[in-house]
């Protein structure tokens, strides 16, 4: 191994030779120019590819098409609704008296144009248990402009009926006399900031046990309340 | 964290604050530590200010993007220089794919040489710009093997185990690879040195 032999020395001016070179140095905008170029970079990985954005645009088409069908197909089934809906429907569906149980689940839903609470009273182990009894609720709003109200009555097989009143009778009473098995009663006021407030409740067509007709007189009140408003 | 504790940190240090924190301030430390090192390494093997511009640049960009594949078992100057001296290569072939340079084949073997700067008087050769221009010229004509070692050697300064480490050979060979392309610069630059 002749060639590891060597010598440092032996090599000493030839390595003072090399070490004579000038120093290269970087130019003065190299951080710069080196930021420059690892921002665009960056730019480059956040920018989504042609084919990104192609299939990107093709699952948009997608999904907007997706809701509109959906969106199509409620409207159809409100529509067949409505037209299949009549007050003589209420007779039908609920076949014993209504009594109201209570069932405290309320809610808050707000958007833009109003704060909603709901009281529901429908939903208590007596009502699942009973078999018989259909699900049917009766929505009754009251505006602050005359009390005009309308109940609406859902039910599974989606009969809707639609009554209009000229003062709050969708109480309690109202679905005893129209045998619904169940009813929301909403009623609405108004204030500066929040131009349509409602407060709703629902009941069907089960035994109320003591306590929920005391909610349930409550109600009436509320209501009461609401229309001398 | 404070720049004037960050430039107490080693490079260790440096790149691991950078890993672990994202911290672009320690990033920049260590640009501006090793900018000028590889722009002297790799302007002597490419011989090129405009090329090693690009590889250097590249070289920070590397190290930007590959931050964690950084290990802390090894230095942090045998990475850099290990990806620049990758870079340098790759340029050097693609040169050659273009035929924009010419110079000796690549390989140990190789001993073809020529001798530079016949065109030169003895008057010129003691100007120290034209004695450069020579020494670099006879750098160009080293097999790319040997000239990479002897720079990292000679100029940049650095053991035969970084060298080692940075070429993924061993000590002997690096030694070996050193010792033919010192021989090969001292025929070529003896007017020079005997001077």
């Amino acid at each position: 191994m002749k060639n590891l032999d060597y010598n440092e020395n032996d090599f000493r001016e030839l390595k003072e030779l090399l070490k004579s070179l000038p120093d290269t140095k970087a130019p003065p905008g190299f951080e710069s120019n080196l930021m420059r170029s690892l921002n665009q970079i960056k730019y480059k990985e956040e920018q989504p590819s042609i084919w990104q954005r192609i299939l990107n645009s093709v699952f948009s088409i997608g999904a907007t098409a997706s809701l509109t069908t959906a969106a199509l197909v409620l409207i159809m089934i409100s529509i067949v609704n409505n037209n299949a809906e009549t007050l003589s429907d209420f007779d039908k569906l609920v076949p014993y008296p209504v009594e109201l149980v209570s069932n405290d689940v309320a809610y808050e839903k707000s958007n833009s144009e109003q704060s909603t609470v709901t009281k529901n009273y429908a939903s208590n182990q007596s009502r699942k248990n009973d078999k018989t009894a259909k699900d049917i609720s009766a929505l009754i709003s009251v505006n602050q402009t005359g009390f005009k109200s309308k109940a609406v009555v859902l039910s599974r097989s989606a009969t809707v009926g639609l009554i209009d009143h000229d003062k709050i009778t969708g109480n309690p009473d109202d679905s005893q006399q129209t045998g619904l098995s169940g009813m929301t009663i909403v009623y609405s006021e108004k204030s500066a900031f929040n131009p349509v407030k409602r407060q709703a409740v629902s009941f069907r067509a089960v035994p109320a046990s003591e306590p929920e007709d005391i909610m349930i007189d409550s109600l009436k009140s509320l209501l009461k309340e609401a229309q001398i408003e | 964290m404070g720049d004037k504790q960050l430039k107490n940190f080693t490079d260790e240090e440096l790149i691991l604050e950078f890993q672990l924190n994202n911290t672009v301030k320690a990033y920049e430390l260590l640009v501006q530590r090793y900018k000028n090192p590889l722009f002297n390494f790799i302007f002597k093997y490419l011989n090129d200010y405009e090329g090693t511009e690009d590889v250097v640049q590249e070289t920070m960009i590397k190290v930007y993007i590959n931050k964690d594949s950084y290990k802390t078992i090894a230095k942090f100057s045998t990475w850099i220089y290990t990806i620049a001296s990758n870079l340098a290569i790759t340029e050097l072939k693609k040169r050659k794919r273009r035929n924009q340079i010419s110079i000796n084949s690549y390989g140990e073997n190789d001993e073809t040489m020529e001798l530079p700067g016949t065109n030169h008087s003895p008057e010129e050769i003691t100007d120290s710009g034209i004695k450069s221009k020579i020494i670099m010229e006879a750098l160009q004509k080293l097999p790319e093997v040997y000239r990479e070692v002897v720079i990292l050697r000679d100029i940049q300064e650095l053991s035969y185990e970084e060298i080692a480490e940075i070429k993924q050979i061993s000590v002997g060979t690096v030694k070996s690879r050193i010792n033919r392309g010192r021989t090969q610069l001292q025929i070529m630059l003896k007017h020079i040195y005997k001077e």
